[in-house]
């Protein structure tokens, strides 16, 4: 096979229309989870990132069943997830991984015994694990807007989130309240799990947040940097994933998490081999803590 | 009342609750007490392609989950002491990536249809004789593990120097507990399915734990509270025809959620008792 014949099979899916708006989406959500990403893995609030995407789907299953848009039901589910993770990480004597699990566990059943009764419409699978393909224009509306509204946000408060995740402590006594800047960071967290989750599907979305921005961390530690190379890496992987579904016709959602975690495992690799054939700079300690 | 425990399929479903109680009682525990919640939800997870494989290619399914699972658990501890690997980083996107390999191998290699959300979710209402030998094995195990092995664990758990210092080496018992964890929440799939082992390990003896301060009680209590958590969540789930391994996970929230009402409102249950008495 020639190069030309190569590029023609590489490019031919996105001249289809389906696929081209597929690709628009996985644009957006490369943006969106690339931003919010960084600061979640920087925040180490990974676990969280993956349970809140599990805890709202009682509330898409109750828009399917309703008819409302799915966009509703998961910022619902996600509020409602959220508020249940910090009451009940508020109880002493149990730490905050015991609460996500509790109210993961508890949201999950909600959601399985809602979508597998016998009056809701057969769907979960397409709940649970997306559907890249099937983006309304609305749903690329809402990316727009988000991704947006992400920026603005993240500019605005990037001296403030860099101030409290570098050290809380000196955080607090420069005038900067980390508590909110902490409150500040879930809600980005669940602005940017509103357009994923409806996308790459309850169970997958948190690969988009944490894998670019964890392959990111490994190959550059510079803040400004890291956000810009976890959005590139995630829109890569996102095209690269719908490339891969199309020409091996694999469910896109799960081929585009498979290779998120195949780009991580491999700079993991090359991390671990390069400090074994390199003695560790003393530079090397963690930019953000 | 009693009428859904008069079929014979539910009465083994029962069986296999009361069974898998002393491993999710017992090692749930320890998972409340050490904060291994993410491990144990990451593990169930990760045998998911197990379990589509078997299913795909006719092998006995709890045999090819242990053997994903084990094989994931493995991959989680070595990936997460590689530095600039943070473990909730890496087991995060290591379940994720079991998920979606569980997917892509269900969707569009062995077309496992609807017994995808079986997989997921559990069918505790169709127990062979095999989940009942293991259930029980697991059981026992756990008992064993626990007799020989907690104080160990109880050390560990508080102060790992002090544990050196007493002579105990704090490696060792520290991955058989991952790794007993891991095999006994293999146990719990096929009633729980791989979303909802937490709602056996995680959340009956997070339950107890609201109510009791002592380690022994903590233990029977929280294998009683799987026992009648799942009976009752059995139970309902036939009358209203619900999924069991989903309404058990339910049932169990709800009861964790009234605890937690109940210890707010009287504090007094847990009020000026001693911490840990241990053994």
């Amino acid at each position: 096979m020639s190069p030309a014949d190569l590029v023609r099979v590489l490019v031919e899916p996105f001249t289809e229309p389906i696929v081209q708006r597929a690709a628009a989406g996985v644009v957006l959500l490369g943006i969106v989870g690339g931003l919010a990403g960084c600061w979640v893995v920087l925040y180490g609030l990974s676990y969280a990132a993956e349970s809140l995407a599990h805890g709202s789907l009682p509330g898409m299953v109750v828009a399917v069943a309703a008819g409302l848009p799915l966009v509703v039901g998961t910022s619902g589910g996600l509020l409602v997830a959220a508020a249940a993770i910090a009451l009940v990480a508020r109880v002493p004597a149990l730490g905050r991984d015991t609460a996500v699990s509790i109210v993961i566990s508890t949201m999950l059943g909600l959601g399985a015994l809602l979508a597998l009764a016998p009056s809701t419409p057969r769907g979960l699978a397409a709940l649970l694990f997306g559907d890249v393909l099937g983006l309304s224009t609305a749903d690329l509306a809402v990316g727009v807007l988000v991704a947006a509204l992400l920026a603005v946000l993240l500019t605005v408060f990037h001296g403030r989130l860099l101030a409290v995740g570098f050290d809380r402590e000196s955080a607090a006594r420069l005038g900067v309240r980390p508590g909110l800047v902490e409150l500040l960071l879930l809600v980005l967290l669940g602005l940017a799990l509103v357009v994923v989750v409806p996308a790459l599907g309850n169970l997958l979305a948190a690969a988009i947040l944490i894998g670019p921005a964890a392959t990111a961390r490994l190959v550059t530690r510079r803040v400004p940097s890291l956000l810009a190379v976890a959005v590139l890496l995630a829109i890569g992987c996102g095209l690269a994933g719908l490339e891969a579904s199309y020409q091996l016709s694999t469910a896109s959602g799960a081929t585009i998490a498979a290779t998120i975690l195949v780009v991580y495992l491999l700079a993991l690799g090359r991390a671990t081999l390069r400090r074994r054939s390199v003695p560790p700079a003393g530079s090397s300690g963690p930019a953000v803590r | 009342m009693l009428g859904p425990f008069l079929f014979p399929f539910v009465q083994r479903s029962l069986a296999e609750i009361v069974l898998l109680s002393f491993a999710a009682g017992l090692l749930g525990s320890w998972v409340v007490l050490r904060g291994l919640a993410f491990f144990t939800h990451a593990v169930g997870h990760g045998s998911f392609p197990g379990l589509v494989l078997a299913g795909g290619l006719g092998l006995p399914p709890q045999l090819s989950a242990l053997v994903v699972g084990l094989l994931f658990a493995g991959g989680l501890q070595r990936l997460s002491r590689a530095r600039g690997g943070a473990y909730d980083v890496v087991t995060a996107l290591l379940l994720i990536g079991a998920l979606a390999v569980g997917v892509i191998l269900a969707s569009d290699v062995f077309h496992s249809g609807s017994d995808v959300e079986t997989l997921l979710f559990g069918s505790l209402l169709a127990i062979g004789t095999q989940d009942l030998v293991l259930a029980g094995v697991a059981g026992l195990v756990a008992l064993a593990a626990s007799a020989w092995l907690g104080q160990a664990w109880l050390a560990t758990g508080f102060d790992h120097d002090g544990a050196r210092q007493l002579g105990l080496r704090s490696a060792a018992p520290d991955a058989l507990l991952l790794l007993l964890v891991a095999v006994t929440a293999i146990a719990a799939l096929t009633a729980v399915g791989v979303l909802l082992v937490s709602a056996l390990f995680v959340v009956p003896a997070a339950t107890a734990r609201l109510l009791t301060r002592s380690l022994r009680a903590l233990q029977a209590g929280a294998v009683l509270l799987v026992a009648a958590e799942g009976t009752a969540g059995l139970w309902l789930s036939v009358r209203i025809n619900a999924p069991p391994g989903a309404t058990i996970a339910l049932v169990s929230g709800v009861v964790f959620g009234a605890a937690a009402a109940l210890r707010a409102v009287v504090p007094l249950i847990v009020a000026s008792r001693p911490v840990f008495r241990g053994r």
